[in-house]
């Protein structure tokens, strides 16, 4: 609760690692998200909630560059990114762990991780010793091909090309998709491991429950737009929140 | 025996030229998703331009240079016509546009480079000077020129594409461009690598061209874009493993065919195998599920 208390303090008096003003993108005339105002502050884990084709996975690909923004703007860092290629924005520290994983089934193991560093210019061994250390069964694998790994090792290689970037912000798009619950599970032990390390993390995701656990605090988002704002665990007591999401 | 040997011997050293242009091709196709019909054309006027040099100059290392530069400007300046289609995943328009460029460029060496008259390069270029062996097995300096450029090159590309950065961007972008550009690879910038570096290689080519042909016409070009494309079919379109061993092959039964066979039956026979091929195996020999879409 302490900790929580000096987080919404500090809030006041830094700028957030990212936030969105007014964001809206549109695919034709459907406004996939409409003025979304959010932010992510340093050490945070900030989960999003919502249906599928509510908006979450447009929101990250706004802040990534990939969707263009018909209105508003993305700060990071204070830093106006609106408008900028996504080779420009991965370079200044936001990663990206994409929904379905994003593998590159046809490269090593080793070289999905090396790619995960491709605008980095400085030495890039601290972070390759720190990612093979945390997922022994990658340093088993280095050299095997990337698309031979099982879903839930392929996961961990995004998880791991991704602390590769050595980000300010990860992102992550529906990490436990297709998984089974023992691996979600896993998984979501390690993203609190990869937090406590002061990882900001956003994350994007239908397993509301385990999301909203591991999550300071979270966004629920319907028909594109934020319903509720509130830390993870008033939305886990909320009333709407556990009958929509939460299964009752 | 002796004769067969002969036959390939000359069957290696072409088929070492036709891998260099599939694996430029391919190349542009996996990393680009471009079919460059105007890759052959590039080739010519590279050639035109080496004999322009040399006719202007007599100086043998701006002739050998001038080629390289003409093929690499060139092909960059394609990149630019095509970029807006390739965003959209535009393959039919794209490939109307490089046979446009090819079209453009046959009829310009036609009309403004030497009237469009055949060139033919000097009797000491040709062959590169010097030949040896004994009956019909001829090794001129000029074979040895190609297979060692050609395995050089190849040895190079396999180093860059496996071993830097950059070579492994490329290899994303060919394998997952979404996921490539989630990663935050700059597509735009090494996708113009890719065609800087085809562009290399069909000035190499045409080097190659004069050594071992040297002459040229202005339709040459659709003849060498043609034997690029089966090339990529007999090996399997986007594989550069496919365009070594296809190019070899197709050499190797040209020149069986031309030793064997007497009237003119070389491109039927070598279409007649490609097409045995791709109906046994459509991907080609080497193919992968490149090429939806």
């Amino acid at each position: 609760m302490i900790r929580r208390f000096s987080r919404s303090i500090s809030v006041q008096s830094r700028v957030s690692i990212l936030q969105t003003i007014d964001l809206t993108i549109r695919y034709g005339q459907i406004r996939a998200i409409d003025r979304v105002n959010l932010t992510v502050e340093d050490d945070e884990i900030v989960t999003l909630i919502g249906a599928n084709g509510s908006g979450k996975s447009t929101l990250l690909k706004g802040v990534l560059g990939v969707q263009r923004a018909s209105q508003g703007k993305v700060l990071f860092r204070g830093r106006d990114i609106t408008g900028s290629g996504t080779d420009r924005i991965v370079g200044l520290g936001i990663a990206m762990v994409p929904e379905g994983r994003g593998i590159v089934a046809e490269m090593s193991v080793m070289e999905n991780l090396e790619l995960g560093a491709f605008h980095r210019r400085d030495p890039v061994e601290p972070e390759m010793r720190t990612v093979l250390e945390w997922f022994p069964i990658l340093a088993q694998r280095t050299r095997q091909l990337a698309g031979l790994l099982s879903g839930g090792e392929q996961q961990m290689l995004a998880v791991a090309r991704a602390m590769m970037a050595k980000p300010t912000l990860i992102m992550m798009d529906e990490p436990s998709l297709g998984l089974a619950p023992i691996v979600v599970g896993n998984l979501f032990e390690i993203l609190s491991r990869v937090n406590q390390q002061g990882q900001a993390i956003l994350l994007a995701e239908q397993n509301a429950r385990k999301a909203l656990k591991i999550g300071h605090r979270g966004y629920v988002f319907d028909r594109g737009r934020i319903a509720l704002e509130a830390t993870c665990q008033q939305l886990l007591k909320n009333e709407l929140v556990r009958r929509s999401y939460l299964g009752g | 025996m002796e004769a067969f040997i002969a036959y390939f011997e000359a069957g290696i050293v072409s088929g070492a030229i036709y891998s260099l242009i599939g694996i430029g091709m391919n190349l542009l196709l996996v990393v680009s998703n471009v079919v460059q019909f105007a890759y052959g054309e590039i080739v010519v006027i590279s050639m035109y331009m080496c004999w322009l040099t040399l006719k202007a100059t007599g100086s043998y290392a701006l002739a050998f240079t001038i080629p390289l530069i003409t093929s690499m400007a060139l092909s960059l300046l394609v990149e630019p016509l095509l970029r807006g289609l390739r965003a959209r995943k535009l393959r039919t328009e794209t490939l109307v546009i490089t046979i446009a460029v090819g079209l453009i460029l046959t009829e310009t060496m036609a009309v403004f480079l030497n009237s469009g008259l055949p060139i033919a390069f000097p009797a000491k270029i040709v062959g590169g000077g010097w030949d040896t062996g004994f009956g019909l097995i001829r090794v001129s300096a000029a074979d040895i020129y190609v297979v060692t450029a050609a395995v050089g090159l190849m040895l190079a590309l396999l180093y860059f594409l496996f071993k830097t950065r950059h070579g492994k961007g490329l290899r994303a972008i060919a394998h997952n461009i979404e996921a490539a550009r989630l990663l935050g690879i700059p597509l735009r910038r090494e996708t113009i690598l890719s065609f800087l570096i085809a562009g290399f290689l069909s000035g190499v080519t045409a080097i190659l061209f004069v050594f071992t042909i040297g002459v040229a016409t202005p339709e040459l070009g659709q003849l060498v874009t043609f034997k690029g494309l089966a090339v990529m079919m007999l090996g399997g379109m986007g594989s550069l493993k496919g365009a070594v061993f296809g190019g070899l092959l197709l050499g190797l039964i040209e020149c069986m065919v031309r030793g064997y066979f007497i009237g003119d039956w070389v491109d039927a026979i070598a279409m007649g195998c490609i097409m045995i091929v791709i109906i046994a195996k459509p991907g080609g020999l080497f193919g992968e599920a490149h090429g939806e879409g």
